[in-house]
């Protein structure tokens, strides 16, 4: 089984809660040895956050942190100790990446900023993700997933014609935007890395990053002078286009017709008689008449099985798709096939679902190596083994808290 | 800083982001075009003023840094000269339509490998390159639905509503440029290439947060919640020229909640006092609907006498996690992307004018002057591609521009 394209790289990842996480598990799950610096005095927030194995907390039962944290080694550091930095110090020169989350000015008061490491290893791949960059008269401003969604311009972007900003339901910046922009910058610098031996300093703003992802819609209005009218799920340029009512509770199957064909498809699947209706003969026509046309065909297809009709509608030609609850995707042919849902077995939480990454690499492949770590799980080892401390040494810094 | 890598881009919509990301990197990407017109610079948005030709502002966005040449290759002389670019190239990036390298050249992957050993084949593909939906038509709408991300979002007595942005592809994108470069690692390495598949719908499950595991470890449905807070002290709230986004609850710092309400104290708003009570720091009781209410009610009369940068500034010195819910035209007046000097002033060709282009998306040590530059224009580097690099004279390019194939 190949190691992937990673295989040698060593991360050492003070990362936390979202991004960061996702940053790092990228680079985990592509081979590279990801040791996740972690304390038991300050967790993680996301391991303490539910969804918890079974409803019942606790700091290694966390759904929510395990999804993201695959691959990654932890070690437990207690940098509130001098030795507990000081440890940490001495795990830069074996890095060829450090990675952090953190505020600007948190990882520089350890002892731990970008000069810092750059001194104890001139090469260092260094990634901060702040959430609106080092610089900046708003850089200390608090904030979290929803503060990049609002300042970025999603939340506001994202609702129905006269609705409050409403965005994706998600920490969307998190999950996407931050941490993908990131590896792809990382791995920039590692290629330069190895072709100059020069490392750098890798910043991702969060909220910069954010907007860089609504790059079309921003430029738009940016262009034009004017923040683009709310459309909800239509679209500029084809009716009909939306997401309507199917059988069953809080059930939806979402249709696109982006051609004439595809709209004459769908009025022949149903056979109401749309097609003779001259308010809908043409696209301009839809489109001045679309609440009319939307209720006609939310009319039609309310009763009907979304999985079933988008089956119809996709064999007429039809873009068409249900609207996928979390049990559907668990049960979605597709992703069967392509075995995105793995199980792996977590020694607390015992089996459960896991994504796949979805880059798949034919020769070098990617994949989960390992459920998420305990906290402090892997401590003892890479005392041992990276820093050749003495079983006994490891032994008295545990009893000291310095590893806690 | 992907100096030397040359990759050749045949991706459509927001995909074409990917290759916008190691086209602003530094890698020398080379759009192959369509003669008779790309479908990408027919997608709007468009700008909306004058009577310009190339007004697409998606394709302004996604085809930053890029070098652009017309090839027809179902032509067999564009066929000849496209696997001539592709033995130079470190990669190859297609998306939707899916294959166009294989139905309209009628390339295969071995093909392309025999040309180039080392060559990296990213395709991009709604559902996959096999499989029981792989020939399922799709658009962003139906992908968000049949990746879960458009069930979490909207009113719950509405229909789900997607994301702005067209951001399946945006979303692909990303995920294609990490899985590029990935790739390239390995081929710059070993000196082999390889084939990289992504599947928008699998990429987009990326972005579910923990729905998936809500659902297996607790037996519980995430669903839409909508605009509505759900705990008196965090939500949306009006002010006078917006919304601003208040975090003062649980989720917040501890000491968020008492900041606030000192805070309307202090600005003397009725109703501020009974929120001092003792009651209102469970969470418990600042879920229930009338403390949500009653707490949205006071902030609201407070907020609409400012502004939300107003509120923004004040309410952060006081260590309160509020912020702006800017609209796009507030992002260029965002003092803090002013100072970072994040938007640049770049000139289309096509719009007389200079307008505050996006940024990148990272700051890096090593590149400190590093910026986009303006999308090609179709065909743009077929002189510098064919006559330059590939020694066509202008002779034959001329009978290949008559012959439909440049």
């Amino acid at each position: 089984m190949s190691e992937g394209p990673l295989a040698g790289l060593r991360v050492i990842d003070f990362t936390w809660v979202g991004a960061g996480s996702l940053a790092t598990k990228i680079l985990a799950d592509f081979g590279a040895e990801v040791i996740k610096i972690e304390s038991a005095t300050r967790p993680d927030i996301l391991r303490l956050t539910p969804p918890f194995k079974d409803g019942q907390r606790g700091l290694n039962r966390s759904g929510y942190f395990s999804n993201r944290n695959t691959s990654k080694k932890s070690v437990a550091l207690n940098l509130s100790m001098p030795a507990g930095v000081a440890l940490a110090r001495r795990l830069i020169p074996l890095a060829d990446v450090v990675a952090n989350n953190f505020t600007p000015g948190t990882m520089e008061k350890w002892g731990l900023g970008y000069e810092d490491c750059r001194a104890l290893r001139p090469d260092l791949i260094y990634l901060s993700m702040p959430m609106q960059g080092g610089s900046g008269p708003n850089r200390l401003y608090m904030g979290y997933g929803t503060t990049i969604a609002a300042l970025s311009g999603l939340l506001s972007l994202t609702r129905y014609p006269g609705s409050p900003p409403l965005g994706t339901g998600t920490n969307y910046p998190d999950h996407i935007p931050s941490p993908y922009h990131a590896a792809v910058a990382v791995l920039a610098a590692l290629r330069h890395r190895r072709l100059t031996g020069q490392g750098q300093h890798v910043e991702v703003s969060q909220v910069e990053s954010m907007v860089a992802a609504l790059g079309v819609p921003v430029l738009a209005a940016l262009a034009n002078r004017a923040d683009p009218p709310a459309r909800g799920n239509r679209h500029r340029a084809a009716s009909p286009h939306g997401v309507y009512p199917a059988a069953g509770q809080d059930r939806w199957i979402a249709i696109a017709c982006m051609t004439e064909g595809e709209w004459h498809a769908l009025a022949s699947l149903a056979g109401e008689g749309w097609e003779e209706n001259p308010r809908f003969a043409s696209l301009l026509a839809r489109l001045r008449h679309e609440d009319e046309l939307d209720a006609l065909i939310a009319e039609w297809t309310a009763p009907q099985d979304a999985f079933v009709l988008a089956e119809r509608l996709q064999g007429a030609g039809v873009p068409a798709g249900p609207v996928q609850t979390p049990a559907d995707l668990l049960r979605d042919p597709q992703l069967q096939h392509l075995s995105h849902w793995i199980e792996l077995e977590h020694p607390i939480m015992g089996v459960s679902t896991y994504d796949s990454p979805a880059i798949r690499l034919a020769s070098s492949p990617g994949r989960i190596r390992s459920p998420a770590p305990l906290l402090g799980q892997h401590t003892r080892e890479v005392m041992v083994n990276l820093l050749g401390l003495s079983e006994a040494e490891v032994s008295r810094l545990e009893e000291e808290g310095v590893l806690k | 800083m992907l100096t030397g890598v040359r990759i050749i881009d045949l991706t459509d919509s927001t995909v074409a982001y990917a290759t916008k990301l190691l086209a602003d990197l530094g890698a020398d990407v080379i759009r192959v075009e369509p003669p008779q017109g790309d479908p990408l610079r027919r997608r709007g948005p468009f700008l909306t003023e004058g009577n310009r030709t190339d007004r697409s502002l998606l394709s302004a966005y996604v085809n930053t840094s890029k070098r652009s040449v017309t090839l027809n290759l179902a032509h067999p002389d564009g066929r000849l000269l496209f696997l001539r670019l592709l033995s130079g190239a470190a990669a190859l990036v297609e998306s939707d339509p899916p294959g166009r390298v294989a139905r309209e050249a009628g390339l295969r992957w071995e093909e392309l490998r025999e040309a180039n050993r080392r060559l990296v084949y990213t395709r991009i593909t709604p559902f996959g390159d096999d499989g029981p939906r792989a020939h399922w038509k799709a658009t962003d709408l139906t992908l968000m639905a049949m990746g879960g991300l458009l069930w979490l979002a909207g009113e719950p007595s509405q229909a789900p509503l997607v994301a702005a942005g067209e951001q399946s592809g945006i979303i692909a994108g990303l995920v294609a440029a990490a899985g590029t470069l990935l790739a390239l690692q390995q081929a710059e390495e070993h000196g082999s290439g390889q084939c990289v598949s992504v599947s928008i719908q699998e990429a987009i499950c990326l972005a579910l947060e923990n729905t998936i595991q809500f659902h297996e470890l607790e037996g519980v449905l995430r669903t839409r919640t909508g605009a509505r807070p759900r705990e008196a002290g965090t939500g949306l709230f009006a002010c006078q020229d917006g919304f601003v986004y208040l975090m003062a609850g649980r989720m917040s710092t501890p000491q968020g909640w008492t900041a606030v309400v000192e805070w309307l104290q202090e600005a003397g708003v009725s109703g501020a006092l009974e929120l001092a009570g003792p009651e209102w720091r469970e969470y418990e009781f600042r879920a229930r609907p009338d403390s949500i209410d009653r707490f949205s009610d006071v902030f609201t009369r407070f907020a609409a006498g400012w502004t939300k940068e107003e509120l923004y500034h004040a309410g952060q010195r006081r260590g309160i996690i509020v912020c702006p819910v800017n609209t796009p035209l507030d992002l260029p007046r965002d003092r803090q992307l002013e100072a970072r000097g994040w938007f640049v002033p770049l000139e289309h060709a096509e719009w007389m004018r200079t307008v505050p282009f996006p940024g990148l998306p990272y700051v890096l040590s090593g590149f400190p002057a590093i910026a986009p530059r303006a999308a090609p224009a179709a065909g743009a580097d077929n002189a510098a591609i064919f006559r330059g690099e590939l020694q066509l004279s202008a002779a034959e390019v001329d009978a290949l521009v008559e012959a439909g194939v440049v």
